[in-house]
């Protein structure tokens, strides 16, 4: 059975983007358009990893992150921070609130696939 | 600039008179005011023009890539079922290795259509913003357009737009994947 990643991304171009990379690579994704639809997405259903942007609408990325990690299902589940945003302090931001790996856009998709290979529990 | 503070047009004899306006409630807008109603909106309808033209052909090309990343799988899997130490197998092992490479490039190079959709957006808003608030900046100080700069800065998601904002040089993106 194929391991389930959880999308979070506002632009829908970027999150067929990296449907189409986690496919190829035999991952089942879910998609959610933000922070605030990812935490409804949050049904206690296995997720093995969740990739998310930084600046999106209604619950932004790092919001979504300190939640995650509140949810007992899910405070184990590696994230990856995939965003647009390169700044340190952004960044330190992410790492204080637990995430595990850091990706700026744009990416390379064996970039993402190694890092969600490496992570994905 | 408010028309209240237009002297010049009150001597104007086409100017209408009190008793010609006394059916208006509001004076139509002049100077910096008339100006900015007129061609602001015309930049803005530019700029939602750009990030909808670059957005459909982001979400065409996908579409083509996600077919060609079909196709590819098809010859994958069709590459299973040929003898694999046939040279014309070699050769198709060798086509579809190339083939998954010009897909991850295509993958990556779509991924700029997203960003400039997103720099195109923050430019919109800020736009509109600004055209909204220009008629009350008849006394700005250096100050507050220095406070309105920095809230420009503020709003940026990549270094890119920085460096475009303060006149740099766009240096190349560092290493882009970060283990904490």
């Amino acid at each position: 059975m194929s391991k389930t990643i959880l999308v979070i991304d506002d632009s829908g171009s970027f999150r067929t983007v990296v449907k189409l990379a986690l496919q190829k690579a035999g991952y089942t994704v879910i998609e959610a358009v933000d922070g605030q639809d990812a935490v409804g997405k949050l049904t206690g259903a296995k997720i093995n990893l969740i990739v998310c942007d930084v600046n999106m609408p209604n619950m932004d990325g790092l919001t979504f992150l300190r939640h995650v990690k509140t949810v007992a299902a899910y405070k184990f589940t590696p994230v990856i921070m995939l965003t647009t945003e390169s700044q340190e302090a952004k960044k330190a931001e992410g790492r204080a609130a637990g995430a595990k790996a850091w990706i700026t856009k744009p990416f390379q998709p064996s970039q993402l696939v190694d890092a969600v290979n490496r992570l994905c529990v | 600039m408010s028309p209240q503070a237009c002297p010049s047009k009150s001597t104007d004899p086409a100017t209408p008179t009190a008793a010609d306006t006394a059916g208006m409630t509001e004076a139509p807008p002049t100077g910096v005011g008339v100006m900015t109603e007129a061609v602001v909106p015309v930049w803005t309808r530019q700029l939602a023009a750009i990030q909808h033209t670059v957005q459909g052909g982001t979400v065409e090309l996908l579409t083509s890539v996600a077919s060609i990343l079909g196709l590819q799988d098809q010859l994958s899997a069709e590459l299973k079922n040929l003898p694999p130490d046939a040279p014309f197998t070699q050769a198709l092992q060798q086509l579809n290795d190339d083939f998954q490479q010009q897909c991850e490039h295509a993958l990556m190079a779509l991924q700029f259509g997203d960003r400039v959709v997103q720099m195109v957006d923050i430019l919109y808003q800020d736009t509109e913003r600004f055209a909204l608030e220009l008629p009350g900046m008849q006394e700005a100080s250096p100050a507050e357009a220095e406070a309105w700069l920095n809230a420009l800065e503020a709003r940026y998601t990549t270094d890119e737009q920085r460096q475009f904002h303060r006149g740099e040089e766009v240096k190349p993106a560092q290493d882009n994947v970060e283990f904490f």
